[in-house]
């Protein structure tokens, strides 16, 4: 007998590293189109910025010896950037194999499951390290500015390296955790910022380094760089550990399953309050409108219920800021506007999410084509599918009018303000449930249709503050104000400037201006709302006028005779008898 | 005239052809097996026919109804079932086809009578509370047939209605489809099952690399593609000059004799099973077994085709 038996040997962990799975992700990622217009943008973005941070508002020759300036502006940005870019690739790198039913594939061979987690962090850090290598250039250019030092340049490097390696290492961790590339995304972004809470953050250890830091802060940085790397480390393993059991997890909505939590404890509650029942959801089957009903009864995000926690929520947090700014002596519109802001960016967030995937998610799950060969009309099917998306906005208006009616109640009443901030509430709160309705009739996938939808609202909002910038160092341009009024069609400045009690942001030599010109102001502020509102016309029209088209399916010809036996295609006469009777029943 | 026209349809996704020119007729009441290798274009000419996909030529007509141009009426008259079965994992049985007998306008007071009977010609009843992605694949196929039959449509599309069923599940869908069939439903049906297409269909369409090889009945293709079917049968009395008198049948094209039974090979068209029989009772043969072979028509798509796809 031999003493080892093949199936009881023992791969050496060496021969692990030759990495098969990171070379099939590496040359799958060099097949995809997608890759280069990724480091596409992301040169687009850094280069734009980047020129933007060294060309400044002054010569260059002026700027001599500021480069430290310069030089932290572009490491931040690139800090931004792998916050941005990172998780959108990495978060994907075992879920997408989940998702496709091919991780079992990947069990069932030699590879451990620590070399699979190992060789797919590798896979979305190398190109990410690849990104980094593109602005290098500009660091150098900073760098000859003068005013930084090696040690500093070096210490950029190796954090932004770091962090690089922290967000990988996360997102594959959160990957290997969640059942979908959604979850994993949003999840990412969860223990990062839980991280960040603990000061496990690469940029803040940047600050510190480069601010010339000695005696117990600088150790405290080296701790803290320790401490990320074995976070990082950390993540890793418990990737490792986890893969094999969390390889097959049932499909789930989370946010669901935690209303349903919330829903058996209120009812286990109401044993105690004797069965109070405040929101009733209604009807227990659909009557006219099918869809409609399903995306309101069956929804997180469209059951009545479920949406008067979500209002209670942000209630709740508008009442306690406009208690405390009412407690306050010196009244204070900033903490409403800032409360006002963040509520503006939760809303695009749930619209984008919740509007992009109505459709996008009945194509991922296949159920799109059997309501596709039913008789409702394409236009019906969009307008019914937003009915949850509707309830939401509605709910969100309340929130919205709430703090609308505290900021006046702080400020005396003007009708004006009252009148264009609700407006501006409704036009751009349904310009992203539509816009994002329109890119997820585009897409297949509901994570891209979410990332794009996103992606579509920040360029909308930032574009025009970038064009501020860029065409600010144009002389001529700058004397005509055409910057500024560019800078004005943002969103951003629009509901800024509607704060700033319909004051327009003005920039001259280097100062800040607001021009308050009352009521007059608020007409110019109408006018642009009246744009948007243009637009947002436009959206909903061509989905609605095209909504066979990009559903996918054959439209009605409208230069069709009415009775389709008598168009060509119903040959004999007798049989035209027959299905004539058919279609006058049924069209 | 036919109850569904086919005449030349062309589909191309970008440069690729999937569908060059086919034309097939499926008359009232007929079961017609579409046949053909994966990327063939089967499902492509039923989405055709789903009005989910316009056709870059041809004319697609179903019951005289020009399909592109008046899809709405057209959806009335159909049942599609696509190959995957997509399942809205937050309703149950009943919920799910009470959404689409909303969907397809049923009045309310007619509803539950109408998803009462398919539940019960599903073998769905009991399971009608039960959520749909806690039901086996078989059981969701079931619920599918139930869905497209909520309208009482006059074709049923369906592609692959029996992918990835155990042959408990497939048995049952084929017993289904059987019953649809004495309704007097037009259906038309994809599959790569070939024998159970054999037992179902009454005519069939076998298509290859976007064109299609042949339409017609069972007995027309094997005909003129010069098939043998087999017999196989069990004479108490065999003797030699029973087997001379066998082998001198016309249409016989050959008598084999093993351990336990002859095997008769007949010559499709010339000689039915039926006639067979009577000629071996005249010869004063008893006979204690007598089974026709389902026609082989695995051997006639292997003979049509070439393992080629579009």
């Amino acid at each position: 007998m031999t003493s080892s038996h093949p199936i009881t040997e023992r791969i050496p962990w060496w021969r692990h590293l030759s990495f098969p799975l990171l070379v099939k992700e590496l040359t799958e990622q060099a097949n995809r189109r997608r890759t280069y217009v990724v480091r596409f943008l992301y040169a687009a973005v850094l280069f734009a910025l980047g020129v933007l941070a060294i060309s400044g508002d002054a010569s260059g020759n002026v700027r001599l010896g500021a480069g430290q300036e310069i030089f932290h502006n572009l490491v931040q940005l690139q800090f931004w950037l792998i916050l941005i870019f990172l998780p959108a690739t990495a978060s994907g790198a075992l879920t997408i194999e989940k998702e496709r039913d091919t991780l079992s594939l990947l069990l069932i061979t030699t590879i451990p499951p620590w070399s699979i987690v190992l060789q797919k962090f590798l896979s979305r850090l190398l190109p990410m390290l690849s990104f980094l290598l593109l602005g290098f250039p500009l660091l150098a250019v900073a760098y000859s500015y003068g005013g930084v030092g090696t040690t500093e340049l070096l210490a950029a490097i190796g954090l932004l390296m770091l962090f690089a390696v922290q967000v990988a290492a996360v997102a594959v961790f959160c990957s290997v955790f969640s059942r979908t590339t959604g979850e994993a995304f949003i999840s990412t972004y969860l223990v990062l910022a839980g991280m960040a809470a603990f000061d496990i953050w690469p940029m803040t250890q940047f600050a510190t380094l480069s601010s010339g830091a000695i005696g117990i802060a600088l150790a405290r940085a080296r701790i803290r760089i320790l401490m990320t790397l074995g976070a990082s480390a950390i993540c890793l393993l418990l990737g490792s550990l986890l893969l094999e059991r969390r390889a097959f997890l049932p499909p789930r909505n989370l946010l669901l399953q935690l209303f349903r939590r919330l829903d058996r404890f209120y009812e286990g509650m109401n044993q105690v309050t004797g069965g109070i029942v405040l929101v009733n959801d209604g009807n227990e089957l659909p009557e006219e409108k099918p869809i409609a009903w399903r995306e309101t009864s069956k929804k997180s995000l469209g059951t009545v219920r479920y949406l008067f926690r979500v209002l209670t929520v942000l209630e709740v947090s508008i009442l306690c800021v406009a208690a405390w700014v009412n407690l306050n002596t010196v009244s204070q519109r900033n903490e409403m506007s800032q409360l006002l802001f963040i509520l503006w960016v939760v809303s695009a967030t749930m619209l984008c999410v919740h509007a992009s995937g109505v459709i996008a998610s009945e194509r991922s799950h296949q159920t799109l084509d059997p309501l596709l060969t039913t008789p409702l009309t394409g236009a019906d099917i969009l307008l019914q599918k937003l009915a949850g998306v509707r309830r939401l906005i509605f709910v969100l208006l309340i929130s919205f009018a709430s703090i609308y009616g505290f900021q006046t109640w702080f400020q005396g009443f003007d009708f004006g303000y009252a009148l264009v901030s609700f407006a501006s509430a409704v036009i751009f709160l349904w310009l992203i449930a539509w816009g994002a309705l329109w890119i997820g009739l585009r897409l297949n996938s509901p994570m891209k249709a979410v990332l794009t939808s996103m992606i579509a609202v920040v360029l909308v909002c930032a574009v025009p503050l970038v064009l501020e910038s860029l065409l600010g160092r144009i002389s001529v341009l700058d004397e005509l104000s055409i910057p500024q009024i560019i800078s004005n069609v943002s969103p951003v400045r629009i509901i800024q400037g509607i704060e700033a009690e319909g004051r327009f942001r003005f920039i001259r030599d280097n100062r800040l201006f607001f021009v308050n010109r009352g009521y007059i102001t608020y007409l110019v502020l109408s006018g642009l709302l009246l744009i948007y509102g243009l637009l947002l016309w436009l959206i909903r029209s061509n989905c609605l006028k095209n909504a066979d088209v990009l559903l996918q399916r054959i439209p009605e010809d409208s230069n069709a005779p009415i009775n389709p036996m008598t168009a060509k295609g119903a040959a004999t006469s007798d049989h035209i008898s027959d299905a004539e009777q058919l279609a006058s029943a049924s069209v | 005239m036919s109850f569904v026209q086919i005449e030349g349809l062309s589909v191309s996704y970008g440069k690729v052809h999937a569908v060059r020119g086919i034309s097939f007729e499926i008359p009232q009441g007929e079961v017609f097996g579409f046949i053909g290798p994966n990327g063939a274009g089967k499902s492509t000419t039923i989405k055709v026919l789903a009005t989910l996909l316009k056709p870059d030529s041809g004319h697609v007509s179903i019951d005289g109804i020009d399909v592109p141009k008046y899809p709405m009426a057209i959806r009335r008259r159909i049942g599609y079932m696509p190959d995957f079965f997509g399942v809205y994992e937050d309703l149950t049985a009943a919920e799910y086809l009470h959404f689409y007998a909303a969907a397809f306008q049923i009045p309310r007071s007619r509803r539950d009578s109408t998803i009462g009977d398919v539940l019960a010609l599903t073998d769905l009843t009991e399971k009608a509370q039960a959520p749909v992605d806690s039901l086996s694949r078989g059981m969701k196929q079931r619920l599918a047939l139930a869905r497209v039959l909520l309208h009482d449509p006059d074709l049923l599309l369906l592609d692959e209605p029996a992918s990835g069923l155990d042959p408990r599940a497939r048995i049952e869908v084929r017993e289904l489809l059987k019953a649809l069939q004495g309704m007097g439903k037009t259906i038309l049906i994809s599959s790569h099952i070939l024998h159970e297409l054999a037992q179902l269909c009454t005519r069939i369409g076998i298509i290859e690399a976007g064109q299609l090889v042949t339409a017609g009945s069972l007995e027309e293709i094997y005909a003129s593609l010069g098939l043998l079917q087999v017999v196989h049968t069990q004479i108490l009395n065999l003797s030699d000059e029973l087997l001379t008198k066998l082998r001198a049948t016309p249409g016989v094209a050959r008598v084999d004799t093993q351990v336990d039974r002859v095997s008769i090979q007949m010559r499709a068209g010339e000689l039915t099973a039926e006639d067979l029989l009577d000629t071996i009772h005249s010869h004063g043969a008893r006979i204690r077994m007598f089974q026709p072979e389902a026609m082989d028509m695995e051997t006639a798509f292997m003979k049509l085709t070439e393992g080629k796809t579009a």
